[in-house]
């Protein structure tokens, strides 16, 4: 049983200087808040260092050590960093440090070439030498299971792997889960025990040979199992080959399945640039068109004086036409006057003018001349429509609406180009250095290794008939051999008899044992789910021979398909069975794992935490599990709660939470 | 009494504007460019004056074809007896307008010349 009681980090990531947090003694939960880029990975990371000695990315790459220590620290120029570990296994104290520091003669390390690390075990006060240390550590959390043990949500959606036939993921993962149930204790006294059956099988047929009456049969038995034992090495050297190709079928599979996305991005790549054709075409059509309206937009323009000088010559011209009217009307009356003047008479009533009216008449007469020396200029009235009319053809059609409709697009269509184009750089930056007729490659090779392999399943298939054809031969001639031999033979006999028992013995515990832990675990994992699900309608989970997980409906009917979150319960529920099965017993550290998950489901999460580990320590952020909720879930089970506080983008404190 | 002008010039900013302004693809033809700096210069209210510092630039015949400049000068500016030389004043003046407005904008925008310009007016008015 290990038990965490302190790390101690220096200028780890985030981590600038030495920080430290104690885990209280007691079992139970531990909760580190921080939000995004404050350094909770890091902070497990900073665990996985001390143990393996690498730290790993959220999507599960190596991160070269030279970029781990802390960027502020390495500006003050201190580079290297240190992790310190205190626990418990199996009641020793033990102190684990580890640290990486430059190599002497170089001041600023550039590369993990330029590091050197140390890693110091002490017990007591004692430091252990350098195989005890391995050997120790190698018991304490072996790397294979820590899987287990320091995980975070991606690593929980990888789970769902072990639902898939032939999933290499999910053979790797089956391993993993093996050996923390502790089944190669069994597997590996099962195969030691075919050496000795095979070695006593070997030793029946010399003593056979020894014998005149059974030499034939001996030398016989000896020849068969030669030729089994070639067979057998053939048999290994195509499963080693199958296993080599298949890694690297596997691989180019996975490559392949990157490479979709990339096809994809290309795709759109593609599509954006036709885009771009077509949106320059259209600034090309509307510039043109602006370019046409430009033409004339001079006298739009001067519309407003245009239209100015129009209404003015129009009032003008009026005036001119009101007074040749009056020039008219005056120009009559005067010619009527005069004759009236001249007859003395009245031409209207022919009555005859007394002295008085005709001396009216004279002054009328008078006045009249007067108005009509005044004559209206004809010159001005032709000058004006001529230029009234001129100035009215100079009005061309306003397109100031059109002109301002042509620019607010052409706007549009600059930014939807910016737009298209920082898409374009993004997609050419995500596929800088992949070669497209690579994907192509790895296209045939892919179905080239596939061919393969298929033809080493064939070779696999024949030599195992042929072994099994060869050992049945042994097994004729053995009952040849037991009803012809002497006293020596029988002795080997015996003993490969015994041999033969016992390997059938642990070849029927092994498989008892799996379809024990299969039992189990399924049972475990169920309990555990039905306690964090908050579906009332699913019933159980089912194992199955690759300890994946299947929901299972009230109905009986399995769920074929689930969510993220629900990979995520169901995960948890077999982390939690196989925390209860294993032999091997640690804390529990995870890493966001409520990411996926509803507040439903986090608070049945919280509240089972105890249950799944004696030691449980949470990395979250806040959002993704309240304070308040995790002590009203916990209550005396929460041990310590700390915060990782920013000082800056390149240094986090881990302080003791304070609400 | 002063003669008119058979031809118009340009300084050599604005020749090298106007080279620019077709570079740019925002008219088909220079000449639009200096009729838009007329049109520009008159309705910002720019006195008339006398050109100086220029390079001829083109016929009055080929520039002018159908005689609206003339006709719209001469109306606007009546007491003028010589409108093209005026025109060519007004034109030069109506491009460094014309200059000043594409420093600040990447497009031609007409509306947005003339809310410039009232603004100036007001400007000026206060």
């Amino acid at each position: 049983m290990l038990f965490l009681h302190r790390i101690t980090v220096e200028n780890f990531g985030p981590f600038k200087g030495i920080q430290t947090i104690d885990f209280p003694p007691e079992p139970g939960v531990v909760l580190i808040y921080g939000e995004n880029m404050r350094g909770k990975t890091t902070l497990l990371n900073a665990i996985r260092y001390a143990f393996y000695g690498y730290v790993r990315s959220r999507g599960d790459h190596e991160i070269d050590l030279a970029k781990i220590g802390n960027w502020e620290a390495a500006a003050e120029g201190v580079y290297g960093f240190r992790v310190v570990l205190e626990f418990d296994y199996k009641g020793t104290p033990y102190e684990l440090t580890r640290q990486c520091r430059p190599r002497p003669g170089i001041t600023t390390p550039v590369s993990s070439l330029e590091y050197a690390q140390d890693t110091l075990l002490r017990c007591g006060a004692d430091v252990l030498g350098p195989e005890q240390r391995d050997r120790i550590l190698a018991q304490v959390l072996p790397e294979k299971i820590s899987r287990f043990f320091l995980f975070d949500g991606e690593l929980l959606q990888q789970y769902e792997e072990l639902l898939r036939e032939e999933s290499n993921m999910g053979r790797q993962i089956k391993e993993s889960i093996e050996r923390i149930l502790g089944v190669p204790v069994l597997t590996n006294a099962r195969a030691d025990m075919r050496e000795l059956y095979r070695d006593a099988q070997g030793q029946e047929g010399k003593a056979a040979q020894r014998d005149q009456r059974t030499r034939e049969f001996g030398n016989h038995h000896q020849a068969l199992i030669d030729e089994r034992t070639c067979h057998e090495s053939e048999l290994l050297r195509l499963a080693g080959e199958r296993e080599a190709l298949y890694s690297r079928w596997k691989a180019i599979e996975d490559a392949l399945k990157k490479s979709e996305r990339l096809k994809a991005l290309l795709s759109e790549r593609d599509a954006l640039q036709n885009d771009i054709i077509v949106i320059d075409q259209k600034v090309t059509e509307k510039r043109a068109r602006i370019r046409d309206l430009m033409v004339e937009a001079w006298r739009w323009l001067l519309h407003p004086q245009v239209h100015d000088l129009i209404r003015a010559m129009e009032v003008r011209i009026e005036v001119l036409r009101a007074k040749e009217t009056e020039f008219a009307v005056a120009s009559e009356k005067l010619k009527a006057t005069d004759a009236a003047i001249d007859s003395g008479s009245c031409d209207s009533c022919k009555r005859p003018l007394d002295p008085e009216t005709l001396i009216t008449f004279r002054t009328r007469a008078d006045s009249l001349r007067a108005l009509l020396k005044e004559k209206v200029p004809a010159e001005e009235f032709t000058a004006l429509l001529h230029r009234l009319a001129t100035l009215k053809e100079f009005l061309a059609p306003d397109h100031t609406a059109v002109l301002k409709e042509l620019n607010l697009s052409l706007d549009d269509l600059r930014v939807e180009r910016a737009t298209k184009l920082d898409r374009i750089e993004e997609i050419q930056e995500q596929t800088r250095n992949i070669d497209e007729s690579e994907i192509r490659k790895l296209s045939s090779d892919h179905e080239r290794i596939g061919q393969e392999i298929a033809i080493l399943d064939q070779g696999i298939q024949g030599e195992t008939r042929i072994i099994q054809e060869l050992t049945d031969s042994i097994r004729r001639v053995q009952n040849q051999l037991d009803r012809l031999g002497g006293a020596d033979l029988a002795k080997e006999r015996r003993r490969r008899e015994t041999c033969e028992h016992l390997l059938n013995l642990f070849d029927q515990a092994v498989g008892e044992y799996r379809d024990r832990l299969r039992s189990k675990v399924e049972e475990d994992a169920t309990s555990l789910f039905l306690r964090l699900t908050t579906e009332s309608d699913y019933l159980k989970l089912k194992i199955n021979e690759n300890y994946g997980l299947t929901i299972i409906h009230k109905d009986g009917v399995a769920i074929p398909v689930r969510s993220a979150g629900a990979e995520h319960i169901v995960a948890l529920s077999l982390m939690g069975a196989l925390q209860r099965n294993a032999p091997l017993r640690g804390p529990i550290i995870m890493d966001s794992p409520f990411g996926r998950l509803d507040q439903g489901h986090t608070t049945r999460v919280v509240r089972s935490l105890p249950c799944m580990a004696d030691q449980v320590l949470l990395l979250v952020y806040e959002a993704e599990l309240e304070p308040r909720l995790a002590r009203n879930e916990l209550m005396a089970q929460l041990k310590g709660e700390y915060k990782l506080v920013r000082k800056s983008a390149r240094h986090s404190v881990i302080q003791p939470y304070t609400e | 009494m002063p003669t008119d002008k058979n031809t118009i010039g340009v300084t050599q900013e604005n020749r090298e504007f106007l080279e620019l302004v077709i570079e740019r693809g925002l008219f088909n033809d220079q000449m639009d460019a200096a009729k838009l700096g007329l049109a520009l210069a008159i309705r910002q209210g720019i006195s008339p004056g006398e050109a100086t510092g220029i390079d001829t630039k083109w016929n009055v015949g080929s520039f002018d074809k159908d005689g609206h400049l003339r006709n719209v000068v001469s109306a606007i500016f009546p007491n003028v007896s010589t409108p093209y030389r005026l025109a060519e004043y007004l034109i030069n003046e109506g491009l460094i307008i014309l200059r000043r407005h594409l420093v600040d904008n990447p497009s031609l925008d007409i509306e947005k010349l003339q809310g410039d310009m009232r603004n100036e007016g007001e400007g000026q008015a206060q």
